[in-house]
């Protein structure tokens, strides 16, 4: 259920779960406002996608993912496709970055806009319908891509 | 009397623009001792009083990760001022009060609060309740502005109020945590108790460093009580449990804005970080910081160069024949073709502290960073590697900010390579005496200098640390408009040391090649001077370097301006006249030309850079390295460059 920050795409709203960095540097981050029930927004990804600024009250701070991924989150307006169950129709909201990721995903057909049903979703394989074809998707590639549940 | 007060602060609060009013010009730049970190302190007489201030070194927490975390640290725990005055954003008071906690837990003096800023919280709607927030923390509270200096009076009456009534002040508001934290602290409390040596010490404030897990203070207690049981996750408490009262405080006395003051500042970093056009406007920036630096500059530099001119054409016709000598070819020749870059390098300070101040540099640093990553280093030691084109001195200076010493060895050892302004004068003299198109032979060494930056900071990665990328945590502060007071200000700071460079190693290099080039037999080709350059052109041999040039290159050693002067004197002509391009092409060849130029960009930093070297990493150790790692380098370059350039014209 935990999502590494940095897996979050521009606009992901989400709550602080835990943040597992060096003693030294976790005084730094805390003392900057990333304490765990805290809401943090994705604010902006860099041209070349790292680092990334997030804002936490009013306080933007870059950060890279090599931080980023060690601070856990719990996603407020987008859910990842994983955590839907079977059944459900949603609508693509958000896809994490990864240019390698990104062509796999137009390979299927699957886009921001594009709505998918969920087939079937137990223990890390889910399968869902896209356009009439069906495909199957592991957890990993299924926890980068942000849906909104719609039925 | 006289009031030591400390200033302290987040990063980006108006904590320098706050200081620049309190004090005006009366502001000193040293040292801070045994760090040599710049410290900041200025004066201001106020109803018969002496006040104080130092700038304490920005922080958001008083850890002792960075330098300047440390240096903040010391000083308001340790240090021998009588007051702290705690300097936060009205429009991020969250972590200004956050910090404000931790210094109330960590210091036995008097604390002032100030929020700052107050004229663009009362725009955006946001009302503060001083006296509310006075109540809660038992301390003053006083609203400033920088800006319209509203407050910074009150600011100094409360500095007298609390200094003569120490009574009344404090004591002051103390943080109390949850039951399970305040047993913890207790409980080392105890311990500490048991142990004569922390006697002296504020025991509380030890034992929530302990829980915090801060490096320094475990590596201070561990020793006499080595047993210590830190409960998981209480350092996420701590932090939590401070954020909650911060978050209490914030409701009951400070109204939320009417609308969004970031607004403005998310509609300009949509184009300035913007994905495809972020990174063009970053280089388009840079090239007209660039651009206006040495086109305002020109004519100023033209008048200053004809004044000089004007003044050695006097003295020349004094007598006796070497004083006259002394006067206009060394002091005034010497002396005044160094002074032609000031108008340059103060304009270049002007556009850094502009950049600095409206919060571009953040974003010039996020948009990069993704570069250096590649480097192991962050975006952080660009800036620093933008300010070497202006000057070593400070961009070596402006490492100071970087969390990681590995981080910042690197960039201080290479930044040197970074063709600061003062080679340019170098530069122009050879490339337009032998090249056709002088402007594209700048452009190359310029791009060759940046190249061998790049290939240094790998090298030293290498060769000092196996060389994993450092934390790139960096704010990104609201767009600003900088005031211009604070950027003449910052102009002046920075940019004085090139005058007293001018003034001091400058003037003492310039008597000396003088008179290296004038003794013992009153010429120049049998002078001491010509002796040296001779005794180390053999090294030269494959370069075809004359003695003129191996002489010039030794005295260029106290700074690089001094290159083209000393060889100016060497070859007994002004500086711009035809007879100084004409005995260069008569020297030098297009290939070893270029070969000169590429040797000048990367030997010995200048005796400024090299004195800033040590005294910012406090060791000889670093200094020696660098001037071997210099010239070899620029040794094995140059010569690389006579040799395929040889080949290629072949």
């Amino acid at each position: 259920m935990l999502i590494k920050l940095d897996e979050l795409p521009e606009g992901s709203v989400a709550v602080i779960e835990k943040v597992d960095l060096p003693e030294d540097l976790k005084e730094r981050i805390l003392g900057m406002g990333f304490i765990p029930g805290r809401r943090i927004e994705v604010v902006k990804k860099a041209p070349l996608v790292d680092p990334t600024v997030y804002k936490i009250g009013n306080f933007r701070v870059s950060l890279r993912s090599s931080e980023a991924s060690k601070i856990y989150v719990k996603p407020v307006n987008h859910i990842p496709l994983f955590l839907c169950p079977e059944g459900t129709v949603c609508k693509v909201n958000a896809l994490a970055y990864g240019r390698r990721f990104l062509n796999e995903l137009a390979r299927m057909g699957l886009d921001v806009g594009k709505k998918i049903r969920i087939l079937r979703n137990n223990s890390g394989k889910i399968t869902i319908e896209v356009d009439g074809n069906i495909h199957t998707v592991g957890k990993g590639r299924a926890s980068k891509i942000f849906v909104e549940v719609i039925e | 009397m006289k009031i030591d007060v400390a200033i302290c602060g987040n990063p980006n609060v108006g904590k320098t623009s706050l200081f620049n009013a309190l004090t005006g010009s009366r502001q000193r730049v040293g040292n801070w001792p045994g760090v040599t970190v710049a410290k900041k302190e200025g004066y201001r007489y106020w109803k018969g009083h002496e006040l104080k201030f130092v700038d304490l070194p920005g922080t958001y927490t008083l850890g002792a990760q960075s330098l300047d975390e440390k240096i903040a640290r010391d000083a308001i725990v340790n240090g021998d001022e009588d007051i702290v005055v705690v300097i936060s954003d009205a429009l991020s008071l969250e972590r200004g009060l956050y910090l404000l906690f931790q210094v109330l837990e960590a210091t036995s003096k008097p604390v002032i609060f100030v929020i700052n800023a107050i004229d663009e919280a009362r725009k955006a709607g946001i009302v503060i309740d001083k006296t509310g927030l006075e109540v809660s923390l038992n301390i003053p509270v006083v609203l400033t502005s920088a800006l319209t200096e509203e407050g910074v009076d009150e600011l100094c009456d409360k500095i007298l109020e609390v200094y003569s009534k120490p009574s009344i002040d404090q004591r002051k508001f103390i943080l109390k945590y949850n039951e399970e934290i305040e047993q913890a602290i207790q409980k080392i409390e105890r311990e500490l108790e048991k142990e004569k040596e922390f006697d002296s010490y504020n025991k509380r404030w030890i034992a929530i460093k302990t829980l915090e897990g801060d490096s320094e203070v475990l590596q201070l207690i561990t020793k006499s009580i080595p047993h210590l049981e830190i409960p998981e996750d209480i350092q996420i408490e701590i932090s939590s449990d401070r954020y909650q009262l911060v978050s209490n405080l914030l409701k009951n006395f400070v109204s939320e804005s009417s609308y969004d003051v970031w607004n403005i500042s998310d509609a300009i970093d949509h184009v300035f970080t913007h994905k495809y056009i972020g990174i063009p406007i970053f280089l388009a920036i840079l090239y007209m910081m660039f651009k206006i630096t040495f086109d305002i500059a020109a004519p100023l530099s033209d008048s200053v160069a004809a004044f000089f001119d004007w003044l050695a054409n006097i003295t020349s016709s004094i007598s006796p024949r070497w004083l006259a000598s002394l006067l206009s070819d060394g002091i005034i020749g010497g002396v005044g073709s160094i002074l032609v870059f000031v108008p340059n390098i103060f304009i270049l300070f002007f556009m850094m502290g502009f950049l600095e101040e409206t919060g571009y540099f953040s974003r010039a640093a996020f948009v990069v960073d993704r570069f250096m990553y590649y480097l192991k280093i962050s975006g952080r030691s660009f800036i620093s590697f933008i300010l070497g084109f202006g000057c070593s001195v400070p961009a070596i200076m402006s490492t100071r900010v970087m969390g990681d010493p590995r981080e910042r060895l690197v960039t201080l050892l290479s930044v040197p390579f970074i063709s600061c302004s003062a080679r340019l004068p170098v530069y122009i003299l050879i490339a337009g005496a032998l090249f056709k198109n002088p402007g594209n032979a700048l452009f190359g060494i310029y791009f060759f200098s940046i190249i061998v930056t790049t290939v240094s900071i790998l090298i030293l990665n290498k060769l000092f640390f196996k060389g994993t990328p450092s934390p790139f945590i960096i704010e990104m502060p609201r767009y600003r408009m900088p005031v211009v007071k604070n950027l003449v200000i910052y102009m002046w700071n920075n940019g004085k040391h090139f005058l007293q460079k001018a003034g001091t190693i400058i003037l003492v290099s310039a008597i000396v090649i003088w008179f290296l080039s004038y003794f013992p037999a009153g010429n120049v080709e049998n002078s001491y001077a010509a002796l040296l350059g001779k005794l180390i052109q053999p090294v030269f041999k494959v370069h075809q370097f004359d003695w003129r040039i191996t002489t010039s290159l030794i005295f260029g050693i106290s700074a690089k301006e001094v290159v083209v002067s000393s060889y100016a004197t060497l070859v007994g002509s002004q500086e711009d006249s035809p007879d100084l391009v004409e005995t260069l092409r008569n020297s030098l060849n297009p290939v070893n030309a270029f070969a000169l130029m590429v040797f000048v960009m990367a030997y010995v930093p200048c005796f400024a850079t090299l004195a800033t070297i040590k005294s910012e990493t406090g060791s000889l150790k670093y200094m020696l390295f660098s001037i071997v790692y210099t010239i070899l380098i620029a040794y094995i370059l140059s010569l690389i460059v006579v040799v395929v350039g040889r080949a290629l014209i072949a």
